[in-house]
């Protein structure tokens, strides 16, 4: 190690070149720490385990957007990535923002804090719905007020049975390029995000919510481990359908209790972007967009696009900018990725044990509708919702329609997601709003929750 | 350093404005940019200001806390290449992952075993004495001494290989 000559030594001995701290780097750290060791002090408190960190965000959309998975085991689900404007809840009259950033909003109840709760508000028609772990969850969605329809958020502690008020943004519905209709909370319960196609973000448990200028439309969002990301896109389409009529995409990413989002290396390109597209698991995350897989890090590093061999590439992965083929879903399940590819003759099922370097086609899809979304859970089954209703599948070659209590609307589900490989959710598609449907069966049969 | 309390708040602003330059640039010689170097130093501190009340030294613990996470962070970015090697077996290879300008020297750090690795990279490049080491990983002193002479001599190994 004495050797001048020595890379270890030149190494060792150079001196370290110090690097600042970003702009409110202790404030974050400050607030991050506060916020574990309350969430210590809570667990230790209620004797509960902190099962809670490795439990699965799961984040579901209804209206216009799709879950991402989010942890380990993932509550699965992918949005359709055809944009079909009637199967949209429409934008109503609604409080709006113009464009400002609102310093402090009015305060509302915040995601499972406790205390004294109110009812929702009446008549809120949910567009998403997202939840974290296996009984904690929020709605978002609109309701009649008296400026019209403002955007209303509910939460429930026991998986959709009860549901109480939540602060929710004064943001309008998705109109265009502004509004939001889809939300997202991190495992902590403190941060979550109100999106589609505006961005709005919590850090209270949704007491407050701040608007946050992207450099686009917010088309999806989904979080793991310690960050957040977004798929903003540049897109045209009016009303509710502003993931329609896509040009181009960038990723972006933030950690989480930021928001400070930053474009990810190798994410970006042109084409359109879809609402589901974005999967993220504990090992990796993925972007169907623009005809084209990516496929990159969670934490940091850049992403890439991945090159499906030639001979096994399913017709969705050509790299069209644009998908003239029908919808194209993707769901993780552990280490494999679950690709539905629509075309002419129907949907076929593909899988992938490689992340999508090689795919293998596992078969035809036995659905009726056109399909909107995708889940897949270690141990469970593979379930699709259509324009028709949902079907489920224990090996992905044989489909059953699975049973309904309730009224579906006609267009259908927007989107569904697993919790667990027995819990997951639904909500079907619908003007002014969805309704929520919910399974304790692994897919086979749903129920109808009034959010009230 | 002296035992830092939780209520003073002027301390701990006063330990990260002292030590994050230093830890993160520490860092940033490990992995491969300043982004991944700061998500490290921020998620070290807030690890330390969440449970700092019962740290005799907190300049130990962020260093040792930052070591974990970087052997973390590398063994996810040794399973990306792996897998990128899989998926680009059959076509042309596009440089997923920029090596950055110390790599030769950090992929073999990188090489040695983690109860190696964690010694020599607290001894020899954060500064930390061998009494602090022994202490900061729960080793006898003398074990820490053969582990970096172990360290010294496979890095010394690789570098004879390699060149």
């Amino acid at each position: 190690m004495t050797d001048p000559r020595d890379p270890i030594e030149r190494w060792l001995s150079t001196d370290v070149e110090l690097l600042p701290p970003p702009p409110g780097a202790y404030e974050r750290v400050h607030r991050r720490a506060r916020r574990r060791r309350s969430m210590r002090a809570l667990g230790a408190a209620s004797g509960v385990a902190v099962v809670i960190a490795a439990a699965v965000v799961l984040p579901q959309v209804a209206g216009n957007l799709l879950p991402n998975g989010g942890g380990p085991a993932s509550v699965s689900g992918t949005k359709s990535t055809s944009a079909t404007p009637s199967t949209r809840p429409s934008a109503s009259r609604g409080t709006h923002h113009a464009g400002g950033h609102p310093a402090a909003l009015p305060k509302g109840p915040a995601l499972a804090a406790g205390g004294p709760t109110e009812a929702p508000a009446a008549g809120l028609r949910p567009t998403s719905v997202t939840l974290v772990g296996t009984e904690v969850g929020a709605v978002i969605g609109q309701a009649p007020c008296a400026e019209g329809t403002c955007t209303a958020a509910a939460q429930t502690s026991d998986y959709g049975t009860v549901w109480t008020r939540l602060g929710a943004p004064d943001a309008g519905p998705a109109n265009g390029s502004s509004g939001v209709s889809q939300i997202r909370f991190n495992v902590d319960r403190t941060d979550g995000w109100a999106y589609g196609p505006g961005l709005y973000a919590t850090h209270n448990g949704g007491r407050t919510w701040r608007q946050l200028s992207m450099p686009g439309r917010v088309i999806d969002l989904s979080t793991v481990g310690g960050m957040a990301f977004a798929v903003v896109g540049t897109c045209t389409g009016g009303g509710a359908t502003f993931a329609a009529h896509c040009t181009s995409f960038a990723l972006y990413r933030t950690a989480i209790g930021s928001n400070a989002w930053s474009a990810v290396p190798g994410a970006a390109a042109a084409g359109a972007a879809v609402p589901g597209g974005l999967q993220l698991t504990s090992q990796g995350g993925y972007l169907l967009a623009g005809g084209r897989l990516f496929s990159g890090p969670v934490t940091a590093g850049a992403w890439h696009q991945v090159r499906p061999e030639a001979a096994s590439a399913p017709g969705c992965l050509s790299g069209a900018a644009q998908p003239a083929s029908g919808p194209a879903l993707l769901a993780p399940e552990g280490s494999v990725l679950y690709l539905a590819c629509g075309s002419g003759s129907g949907l076929t099922l593909y899988q992938s044990a490689d992340g999508g370097g090689s795919w293998q086609r596992t078969g035809p899809i036995a659905a009726q509708g056109t399909a909107t979304s995708l889940a897949a859970i270690s141990g469970g089954n593979i379930v699709l919702a259509t324009t028709t209703g949902i079907f489920y599948s224990a090996d992905g070659t044989t489909w059953h329609r699975a049973a309904l209590s309730g009224t579906v609307p006609p267009g259908g589900f927007a989107f569904v997601g697993l919790t667990t490989a027995q819990q997951g959710v639904a909500i079907t598609s619908g003007t002014g709003g969805g309704r929520l449907f919910v399974t304790m069966n692994g897919g086979r049969s749903w129920r109808y929750r009034p959010v009230t | 350093m002296a035992r830092l309390r939780s209520s003073d708040r002027e301390a701990v602003e006063e330990l990260f404005n002292a030590c994050y330059p230093r830890l993160a640039g520490w860092v940033r010689r490990l992995v491969d940019d300043d982004e991944t170097a700061h998500e490290i130093a921020a998620e070290a501190f807030t690890r330390l200001l969440s449970r700092w009340t019962s740290l005799d030294n907190p300049q130990s613990y962020l260093y040792m806390i930052a070591t974990n996470l970087v052997r973390d962070h590398w063994r996810k970015t040794s399973r990306e290449r792996r897998a990128i090697r899989t998926i680009t077996a059959t076509v042309p290879a596009e440089p997923a992952w920029q090596p950055a300008q110390d790599v030769d020297v950090r992929a073999l750090i990188e090489g040695l075993p983690p109860k190696l690795r964690s010694a020599f990279l607290l001894h020899y490049y954060a500064g930390f004495g061998v009494k602090e080491v022994a202490a900061m990983l729960g080793r006898p002193e003398g074990t820490v001494k053969a582990d970096l002479y172990h360290a010294r001599a496979r890095l010394k190994a690789a570098v004879g290989e390699a060149s």
